[in-house]
């Protein structure tokens, strides 16, 4: 087993109980992702997509395998450590951005350093940094409803980079753009992957994105099929 | 990873708070109205309370507390045994052989008669007094002498500030020397009082006083009588024990009489009770209406938190950890209380400047009504802040993404 993997699922079961009834949303899914790929998990609506999004995420966890992330085991991981992981390895990228509206642009980015105890000002000068990169520091300190929806997205990946995640976790990034927003968003995620890289795990159902990346992982009635 | 958990400054928490308060102004305004009201009563209560026993004080504190009136009625309406049955000076005087406790004895007698000087009317009415009263009343002068033992029966008067100011209005002299004319009898004025500070112990007002020897004024009229004794006492006796006695002495000379006391420790006592029931019934209402607005921030937080569900989801997916929700929440509804507890102090200590204002008294600011306002607020505030922040710490992080 390589010692590179990002992601390495064993047997991962996800089972929900519903009006008494056993829902296996996940069926034991072995899922190998190593650092610097570029990686589509598609499915239909029902696949076991959004349960496997929500546990890789670790917004929730496993019924029974293993989810070894960055070669950590986090299958048992309390609340405080699955969101102290999620602050330093994972950066989301929604479908529909998810910025506080509230907030400036800057304001959103310096929100994932703060949970990490990061001094107020040095989180500012790194968000900083991240809005040059992405090419909208002049949005610093607009709040997104005076934003397109490409300039949201772009705020919405400064967020999602700034932690210096080891994973880009993204959930139908392009759902919410037209065709010609989504192509740059996807050559956002896509330079982050060869140029910086990282490792981008795109949910999505949108084939187009699919083709973009390196790799398709199907998912089929909660497991993992062997394409189409 | 290092395995310390980390958490938000809580800069960071007042920060974000303070933007989602502003972005909600007009509730904001609303949910601490409550405490604003709970406050400024709390706080205007113990304040004014405070400031009405200072007053009740400071009436006293000139004259001393130790000091006993009696006022002396006669139950007899039989009018023609009226001046025979009445007390005599002799008799007035013995009282100070009744106890050891007893300093010194002011009988007087306070008659309204009408007053004239240089053809004008007077405002003012007439004492008849022993220069005992100069002491016992703390009297200064500003002109002149006070009526003396000599006087007895001699026309000379000494009038109070508010007399002296009337009778320099109605002619421009010096009244020192002039006349003033009761009744038919005229009376030189002798000296002049020092403006006095009323008193709610006697009932006098003696800087509209003309006062007379006490002798001349129990013949100047057939209704003047002695009906009023003020003694001071010293060491600290039993005023109960000290009233029946004095009773006592007075129905060995006739059953007629009836007594009243008054004492400044009596009075102090009534109305520190008073003021007791007063401030009770006021922290009552104050209390009501901060759990009022207790009920008000909470009901705000909850649909804050209900509202805010998709922000608190991408939060928890950012890092936050169940207490950085927690705190973020009871930051924000302590900093609600906190503003509504500020306005609602410094509205209570102007409710009490007003106060203050209107009833003359001397204004002070105290600490300790604003801080006990100000912390209650604040413990308000956290305490019914503590289950929405609680609540919004439980929330599956899932289902708040889900939010729509």
């Amino acid at each position: 087993m390589s010692t590179n993997a990002v992601i390495e699922l064993r047997n991962l079961t996800k089972t929900y109980t519903v009006g008494g009834h056993a829902f296996h949303a996940l069926k034991g899914v072995d899922i190998h992702i190593e650092q610097r790929e570029l990686v589509a998990i598609m499915g239909s609506s029902g696949s076991g997509k959004s349960t496997m999004l929500n546990i890789l995420g670790l917004l929730d966890r496993p019924s029974s395998g293993q989810y070894h992330l960055s070669g950590t085991d986090v299958s048992h991981f309390n609340d405080d450590e699955l969101a102290d992981f999620r602050n330093h390895k994972i950066g989301f990228v929604f479908q529909s951005f998810f910025l506080l509206p509230r907030f400036t642009a800057l304001q959103n980015i310096t929100l994932s350093l703060s949970y990490r105890g990061m001094d107020h000002s040095d989180a500012e000068e790194k968000a900083h940094a991240m809005l040059e990169k992405m090419g909208i520091a002049r949005l610093a300190n607009s709040k997104p409803n005076a934003m397109s929806g490409g300039q949201q997205q772009r705020v919405a990946i400064a967020r999602a980079l700034v932690g210096g995640p080891d994973l880009i976790l993204a959930d139908e990034p392009t759902g919410a753009l037209d065709s010609k927003t989504s192509d740059a968003v996807m050559d956002v995620l896509t330079h982050l992957n060869k140029n910086e890289n990282k490792t981008v795990v795109i949910v999505t159902h949108d084939p187009e994105v699919g083709s973009a990346c390196d790799r398709i992982i199907h998912l089929a009635d909660g497991e993992v099929s062997d394409g189409l | 990873m290092d395995s310390k958990i980390h958490h938000v400054e809580l800069g960071q928490h007042f920060r974000d708070a303070i933007v989602n308060l502003l972005s909600t102004k007009l509730r904001t305004f609303l949910a601490i109205l409550g405490i604003l009201v709970g406050a400024a009563s709390v706080v205007a209560m113990v304040s004014g309370g405070e400031l009405m026993t200072r007053q009740v004080l400071l009436q006293f504190k000139s004259l001393g507390t130790n000091l006993l009136a009696i006022s002396v009625n006669q139950s007899n309406s039989d009018e023609s045994s009226n001046s025979q049955k009445s007390i005599t000076l002799p008799q007035a005087l013995a009282i100070k052989n009744l106890s050891p406790n007893i300093e010194s004895v002011a009988p007087y007698v306070a008659d309204y008669n009408n007053l004239t000087y240089a053809g004008n009317n007077l405002n003012g009415s007439i004492i008849g007094a022993t220069p005992v009263l100069k002491s016992m009343m703390k009297l200064s002068l500003s002109k002149g002498r006070f009526i003396s033992f000599m006087d007895h029966y001699s026309p000379y008067c000494v009038i109070g500030d508010n007399v002296y100011k009337q009778m320099l209005k109605a002619n421009n002299k010096n009244p020192m020397g002039q006349q003033i004319n009761v009744q038919g009898n005229y009376y030189t004025v002798a000296g002049v009082i020092k403006p006095w500070p009323s008193s709610g112990f006697i009932f006098v007002d003696l800087n509209g006083a003309v006062i007379i020897p006490i002798d001349a004024a129990l013949v100047t009229s057939k209704y003047a009588a002695i009906n009023n004794i003020i003694l001071r006492l010293n060491g600290n006796p039993d005023l109960d024990q000290l009233q029946a006695h004095i009773k006592h002495y007075f129905q060995t000379l006739s059953s007629s009489y009836q007594l009243y006391f008054e004492s400044p420790k009596q009075m102090i006592e009534k109305m520190k009770n008073q003021q007791e029931i007063l401030t009770l019934f006021l922290g009552f209402i104050g209390a009501i209406s901060l759990i009022v607005g207790g009920i008000g921030v909470m009901n705000i937080m909850l649909v804050s938190v209900t509202e805010r569900k998709r922000e608190i989801g991408i939060r928890m997916a950012l890092g936050a950890k169940r207490r950085d929700i927690r705190l973020m929440f009871l930051v924000e509804s302590t900093l609600l209380s906190l503003f509504g507890g500020t306005l609602g102090v410094i509205l209570g200590v102007l409710i009490s400047y007003i106060i203050a204002l209107v009833k003359g008294w001397d204004f002070s600011l105290f600490i300790l009504p604003p801080a006990i306002g100000f912390s209650i607020s604040v413990f308000i505030g956290i305490f019914f802040g503590y289950y929405p922040a609680y609540k919004a710490s439980k929330l599956d992080p899932i289902d708040c993404l889900r939010y729509e």
